[in-house]
């Protein structure tokens, strides 16, 4: 009992503290502040009173006002994004009014961004002991990119973000937050829009390539809508999420508007898109018997130069009381594979009004309609690129009479031509995302904030194959897949901070959240169709079905920082966190996390100290926190033993599952311990944030194979670990700071090493030769490699093929030793900007199996080399591809890279020019994306992968569209 | 004032979400539902027919590829050619592991009924649970009965025990037999009523389905047979009503198997040798086979004419198998007239609207059958062409010693599947290697 009293005594006196304060008699603070070169104002500048809670925002022309200043010397700080901070000290009498100005000098150290993300209301990034990124809409809207998941690329040290095809609407991205901490319950980040948790799956409902990513949901969203990104990426720093943070989180936040007068903005960009490369065909005139044949490259008829439109407008505005932004978008692209494409129409509309002086309502609404063509690929029959690279370059695909000739060999494969010609798979999704949140803040040291969020889609998905196009479906098929998605999201938060001491300020924090998903698929589909019609209804025998998924997460967490003196600070905090998908006994867990940041260069001695002589600024931060993870909405029952549908003729009944329930299934629990410094020199003009991370994720969940003698044949279960262990380094660079010139650099780079450290059953291959063991990192490549003698050498068989070995081993690892990025952006006077953003990852390999298949069905250049002469030195033995096929050793290739990810030129038309145009900015910008790629990968590109967001299953090449090369023209206009 | 508003608005969230974390699974029955009610028992019972019959491949096909009954095509998965040929046996192959699951599964459905049907004896009424009952016991039975055919050593007392202990044939093969009277006895004490027969039992109306106590009677004759019990066997032979017939029945939305995997996928069809080696005469030929012309194919192979449409019923039993048991006992306790004619009954069965084979043949002379050895043999002989693609060929070759390289079957026992070995650790060592033994192998 004892110490609950004296924690509600102590809780008591912080209640009491404000009346004190109160009770004081206060003068004016005032000001403008202006940028140390330029000489211009800067607005968003965060000028506080220290050791008080009072704070205030510079304004558009720099000025800020702080009405009510306790009397007596105070220090006065400015701290913004971007500037070193500035310090006053003042006297304020009572009832006086003092002005105080701040010139600021850029930086390339930024500890004063305020976030809010995996911490319990805004705090300053001085305050995390935790590592976060922000990214600004600037930053986003200067990559040209239509998607956000391609907008970050590059931009994030401890992020590998992997495009995994290049088909149009954004294509399908991975994003890794620190390597892979999952094997089968997914390694995507929690996105979080405007508080908002969002749906980012990619499933395609239809089978246009088994386990591809085409696109996933997050392409949904218009980057131009974006304000700013935040990103944690592991546990350490998302602990307050509980059960879904595992694979850190990416908060997005969208425009509010300003305050001020209305801004219009429009933006227009026309770009072209085309395949970077093609692969190497067999062209050699004869065939085996030396008989003459024509030969075809079919990729001049399968690609196309794609484009892309995208129109987008917004306009914004308001005033003390209330503000809103109102955008829309619109974007049309074509594919580099004819008939395929994208459309996305977005509308947003946020509101933020101050009903009073205490109380804030926002409300966001954004509504999305997202149309694609996708043709199909990757690892089927049906695939227009995969029956290239099964067919034999000297058979005619071209239509005899109106009717498309099939490959007589391969596996029933249709002709790609008639493929993308007359087989139709339009996806539509209509999806409206919306947020309502009240904020009151009864004092300024007291905050409720609540929360209610909704994301809800509905995806209709049809395939069309007409009759006599398939092999297999001789009759034609028509299948219709609808899937509704809806997740809602209610979170409360209540914030108490106060001041004790002058030197002291503590915050204490407490919420809870709650969210409920639901999925439901329905699918119909039929075969034997009437001719011309393609909906199921065409068909004579049809097919249903249904399944309906739901989950609920709830969690409730408190939070206690500490400030002491304004430079050193601790968090500790706790998620106790329950989800419908866990066992009634497990499932409630709790995830705590501690954290230290300590800004040593706001010490008085530190400027006199040694360090200080070399270094402007320097914070050292450690965090340690445990979050965990859910498995796929798919398997949220099981829990259950659950039966299936077993008829009998004439009855229906139901039979167990082969898969036993697990009524003790737990989440994945990540514990991670991240140190970090943040560091700046010359005078903050260059800055490193380094930080060391060591995450073990123990309880993995992975199917367990059951004694099938007891009648199942595997159970769900908690059953490994696996740890990531890495540094990230980001260092800034301000270069050059002149009024004309303006130079700066950003460089990124990223080290993991990812290691299953157990696992408790037998070591299996997934994907293709992707494998799970202990001691390796998740995924590397096992396989059959060359038989060798003494000296190393290929061993050959009496006819001169080489021979596989028959065991298999260790072949490569899929994953990159590190990343790493480098961007530079100079600016020229006031109008010109250049930019150029180099993207690279080194020492993962990659599994080439689209040349494995076009050397062993004779299409690909290498088969030439079986057709030469006898007594031509380059000839290969008769079977020596077929032979090859079966050593995977020979197709995994070093899949290092560096891409020219972006390069744009800006020019901002004269004031004057832009002012007879009725403008009130001009801006015309030439861009280019992925324009080149360095490296000896030999396929179309080493980024891609054919199994999408899979875990495991990474760097696989096979029959994926490349990832297009493309420039775009663009015109921004402000009004 | 404002605090009102929205304190109770968080309050009054927090509490309606608070305790909802308990969902049910709407896509599938939970454990709960179907142990916990009178439909959901009703369901099972069904599932468990429809699992025995959906299996009833996995008893045939291992034991026809490894005897000369059945053969690969060309196209099949290479597993079906190598138990065809008798290259070294893998333990993961279909033919290995779907045997060894598919009877399992039927055995813990039967005894997730015997465990939880009695609990709901008032919903279910005693006529209906004594089906359910019954039922559970027969096909428990048909089940292990049917293991101890392809694995040398099994679990039998598998229910909830992750690593079960194996038992010899000789325990095993009683725990059968005791099934089968516990299934007589449940039977006769409460005779299943008309809810049993009209919509659990096996059969659509005009469609010949389970028969239930034939069924249990004539699987009570094979297994007292197969013990060695000759007047056991004939007795339970005798009281099989042979006008009565019992299939399973199938139909498009539940394939016949064998039909599915022989004439849709093309994977493994009849060897010509039973056509080819047949008396002229005899009228089961062409009732169960056809001649066909496909190349590439490790042996000549047929076409199955029996089961030929998604709908075609398998027998459970056939009735001739029972009168050959009962010729067997007959011999078998040195009552060779009555033998005689037992086996003469085969030969002659011809006409009648039964469903089944009918050989049609002449009888044998007394002369021709006058002696143990020779009537031994026409009885071994009449298995053949009687009880073709029935599974019961791999243990007639066992019993006659035919076992091994070039003989009747290649090798004696299936090897214990991986999935099974990886994780009970009570498994035995393969009862022989995986390459196939030298002739004469010894089985047992």
């Amino acid at each position: 009992m004892a110490p609950i009293r004296r924690f509600l005594a102590s809780t008591l006196l912080w209640w009491c503290v404000p009346a004190v304060l109160a009770a004081q008699e206060t003068g004016v603070v005032r000001g403008r502040v202006t940028h140390g070169v330029t000489g211009e104002p800067v607005a968003d500048i965060r000028v506080i009173v220290e050791g008080t809670p009072l704070a205030a925002a510079t304004t558009a022309n720099g000025e800020y006002l702080l009405p009510a200043v306790p009397t007596g010397t105070r220090v006065v700080t400015a701290r913004g994004v971007g500037y070193s901070p500035a310090r006053q000290t003042v006297s304020v009498g009572a009832g006086e009014t003092v002005t105080v100005d701040f010139t600021l000098r850029p930086a390339a150290i930024s500890l004063s961004a305020v976030v809010v993300t995996g911490t319990a209301g805004p705090v300053e990034t001085r305050a995390l002991g935790n590592s976060i990124t922000s990214l600004g809409s600037a930053t986003l809207a200067a990559s040209q990119a239509t998607t956000v998941d391609a907008a970050m690329q590059g931009k994030l040290a401890g992020a590998q973000i992997i495009q995994n095809s290049g088909n149009p609407g954004g294509g399908g991205f991975s994003v890794r937050l620190r390597g892979t901490s999952s094997i089968i319950s997914g390694s995507e980040p929690l996105y979080i829009v405007d508080g908002v948790i969002v749906d980012n799956s990619s499933a395609q409902l239809v089978d246009l390539g088994a386990r591809s990513n085409l696109q996933n949901r997050l392409a949904d969203l218009n980057p131009g809508d974006i304000e700013r990104i935040e990103v944690i990426r592991g546990a350490a720093a998302a602990a307050l999420y509980g059960s879904r943070a595992n694979n850190g989180v990416v908060q997005i936040f969208t425009k509010r508007g300003r305050p001020g007068a209305s801004r219009f903005t429009w933006q227009t960009k026309y770009s072209t898109g085309e395949a970077p490369r093609r692969l190497a065909m067999n062209l050699y005139p004869f065939d085996l018997a030396g008989n003459a044949l024509q030969r075809f490259d079919y990729q001049h008829w399968i690609f196309q130069t794609g484009s892309l439109v995208d129109n987008s407008g917004s306009v914004e505005g308001g005033d003390d009381r209330s503000t809103y932004y109102l955008g829309g978008g619109w974007t049309d692209e074509t594919g580099v594979i004819p008939k395929s494409g994208s459309t996305r129409k977005s509308g947003r509309l946020n509101l933020s009004q101050l009903v009073v002086p205490t109380l804030r309502l926002t409300f966001g609404a954004n509504y999305v309609n997202t149309h694609n063509e996708f043709e199909p690929n990757g690892e089927q029959s049906n695939g227009v690129i995969t029956a290239l690279l099964f067919t034999p370059t000297n058979f005619s695909f071209f239509p005899v009479n109106g009717v498309y000739p099939k490959p007589a060999t391969g596996a029933g494969f249709p002709n790609p031509l008639d493929v993308i010609e007359n087989w139709t798979a339009p996806q539509d999704v209509g999806r409206f995302i919306g947020s309502a949140r009240a904020r009151w803040t009864p004092s300024a040291r007291l905050a409720f904030e609540y929360t209610l969020g909704y994301d809800g889609y509905q995806m209709d998905v049809r395939q069309f194959i007409p009759r006599g196009s398939l092999p297999a479906e001789p009759t034609g098929r028509s299948v219709s897949v609808t899937r509704d998605s809806r997740i809602v999201n209610s979170d409360g938060l209540a914030t108490y901070s106060v001041r004790p001491r002058a030197s002291l300020e503590l915050t204490t924090a407490a919420g809870f959240n709650y969210t409920w998903q639901s999925i439901q698929t329905t699918s119909a589909g039929a075969t034997d169709l009437i001719p011309t019609s393609e909906l199921v209804s065409a068909g004579a025998i049809p097919s249903a079905g249904q399944s309906l998924f739901e989950l609920i997460t709830l969690g409730f967490y408190a939070q206690q920082s500490v400030n002491f003196r304004d430079r050193l600070y601790f968090i500790g905090a706790v998620r106790g966190d329950a989800s419908s998908t866990f066992g009634a006994k497990q499932r409630w867990q709790a995830y705590p996390k501690a954290s230290v940041s300590y800004v040593v260069s706001d010490e008085p001695w530190f400027a006199k100290s040694v360090l200080g002589r070399r270094l402007s600024s320097l914070r050292l931060r450690a965090a340690l926190g445990y979050a965990g993870n859910q498995p796929s909405a798919g398997l949220a029952y099981s829990v259950f033993d659950s039966y299936v549908k077993a008829v009998n003729s004439g009855h229906v009944g139901v039979v167990n599952s082969l898969t036993r329930g697990n009524p003790e299934l737990r989440p994945e629990r990540q514990r991670e311990l991240e140190i970090g410094a943040d560091i700046g020199a010359r005078n903050d003009r260059l800055s490193i944030e380094a930080t060391y991370y060591n995450k073990l994720v123990s309880d993995l969940l992975l199917f367990r194979p059951l004694a099938t003698s007891e009648g199942y044949t595997q159970v769900f279960e908690n059953i490994g670990e696996m740890s990531n262990k890495g540094i990230e380094l980001a260092v800034r660079s301000i270069n050059v700071e002149h009024p004309r010139l303006r130079w700066e650099t950003t460089v990124t780079y990223s080290r993991n090493r990812n290691r299953i450290e157990r696992l408790n059953v037998a070591p299996f291959t997934a994907g293709y030769a992707n494998r799970l063991d202990v001691g390796e990192p998740v995924g590397f490549f096992f396989g059959r490699y060359y038989e060798r003698d003494g000296s190393g050498a290929i061993r050959l068989d009496a006819l001169g093929r080489p021979i596989a070995s028959a065991g298999s081993k260790k072949l490569g690892d899929p994953n990159p030793a590190w990343i790493g990025s480098l961007l530079n952006e100079v600016q020229l006077g006031h109008n010109l900007r250049f930019r150029v953003l180099l993207d690279g990852s080194f020492g993962g390999d990659v599994l080439n199996f689209s040349r494995r298949i076009l050397e062993r069905f004779a299409a690909g250049r290498e088969y030439e080399r079986e057709l030469l002469p006898f007594g031509n030195p380059d000839r290969l033995p008769t079977g020596y591809l077929t032979a090859r096929f079966n050593i995977f050793e020979e197709y995994v290739e070093d899949g290092s890279f560096v891409k020219l990810r972006e390069v744009s030129a800006s020019y901002g038309l004269g004031a004057d020019l832009a002012r007879r145009l009725k403008a009130q900015s001009l801006e015309i910008t030439l861009a280019g994306r992925n324009l080149y790629t360095w490296t000896d990968y030999t396929g179309y590109d080493p980024e891609m992968n054919l199994f999408g967001q899979l875990t495991v299953e990474r760097g696989n090449d096979f029959a994926t569209v490349p990832i297009p090369r493309t420039w775009m023209l663009g015109i921004r206009a402000t009004y | 004032m404002r605090n009102s508003t929205l304190a109770p608005l968080v309050a009054a969230t927090i509490a309606v979400t608070a305790c909802h974390l308990d969902l049910t699974n709407p896509n599938a029955p939970t454990e709960k539902e179907v142990f916990g009610t009178r439909e959901g028992i009703i369901a099972l019972t069904v599932g468990l027919q429809a699992r025995y019959a959906a299996g009833m491949m996995d008893f045939i096909f291992p034991g026809g590829l490894v005897t000369d009954e059945l053969g690969a095509t060309q196209a099949a998965l290479a597993s079906y050619k190598d138990v065809e040929s008798g290259a070294p046996m893998v333990n993961t192959f279909d033919a290995v592991e779907l045997p060894w699951r598919s009877h399992f599964r039927t055995v813990k459905t039967a005894n997730d009924l015997l465990v939880h049907a009695p609990d709901l004896q008032v919903a279910l009424g005693d006529s209906t649970l004594s089906g359910i009952i019954a039922i559970s016991y027969l096909f428990k039975a048909m089940a292990l009965g049917e293991m101890i055919q392809q694995y040398k050593e099994i679990p039998i007392d598998t229910y909830n025990d992750p690593a079960p202990a194996f038992v010899n044939r000789t325990t095993a093969l009683t725990y059968v037999l005791a099934l089968l009277d516990s299934a007589i006895i449940q039977f006769r004490a409460v005779p299943p009523g008309s809810e049993f027969n009209t919509t659990i039992r096996a059969g659509a109306p005009g469609v010949p389905g389970l028969d239930l106590r034939n069924t249990i009677f004539a699987m009570m004759a094979r297994y007292q047979r197969i013990a060695g019990n000759p007047g056991a066997a004939r007795d339970a032979a005798d009281s099989v009503a042979l006008a009565v017939i019992s299939n399973m029945p199938f139909s498009d939305q539940a394939i016949n198997p064998i039909h599915d995997l022989s004439n849709r996928s093309g994977y493994v069809k009849p060897v010509d040798s039973l056509r080819l080696q047949a008396e002229s005469a005899d009228a089961r030929i062409a009732y169960l086979v056809k001649d066909t012309t496909i190349a590439g194919n490790a042996q000549p192979l047929d076409r199955f004419v029996q089961y030929a449409s998604n709908g075609a019923a398998i027998p459970i039993y056939l009735r001739g198998e029972v009168m050959l048991i009962r010729a067997e006992a007959l011999l078998d306790l040195a009552d060779l007239p009555g033998a005689r004619t037992a086996v003469n009954a085969v030969r002659t069965k011809c006409g009648g609207a039964a469903d089944q084979p009918k050989a049609c043949l002449p009888a044998l002379a007394d002369t021709l059958l006058d002696t143990d050895p020779e009537i031994r043999a026409e009885i071994y002989r009449q298995r053949r062409f009687e009880l073709f693609a029935t599974g019961l060929r791999w243990e007639d070759a066992r019993r006659q010693g035919l076992v091994g390289v070039g003989s009747l079957a290649h090798r004696c026992w299936l090897l214990y599947p991986q999935s099974e070995r990886n994780v009970n650790l009570n498994v035995p060592a393969d009862p022989e290697p995986a390459a196939s033994p030298a002739f004469p192998a010894t089985c047992f």
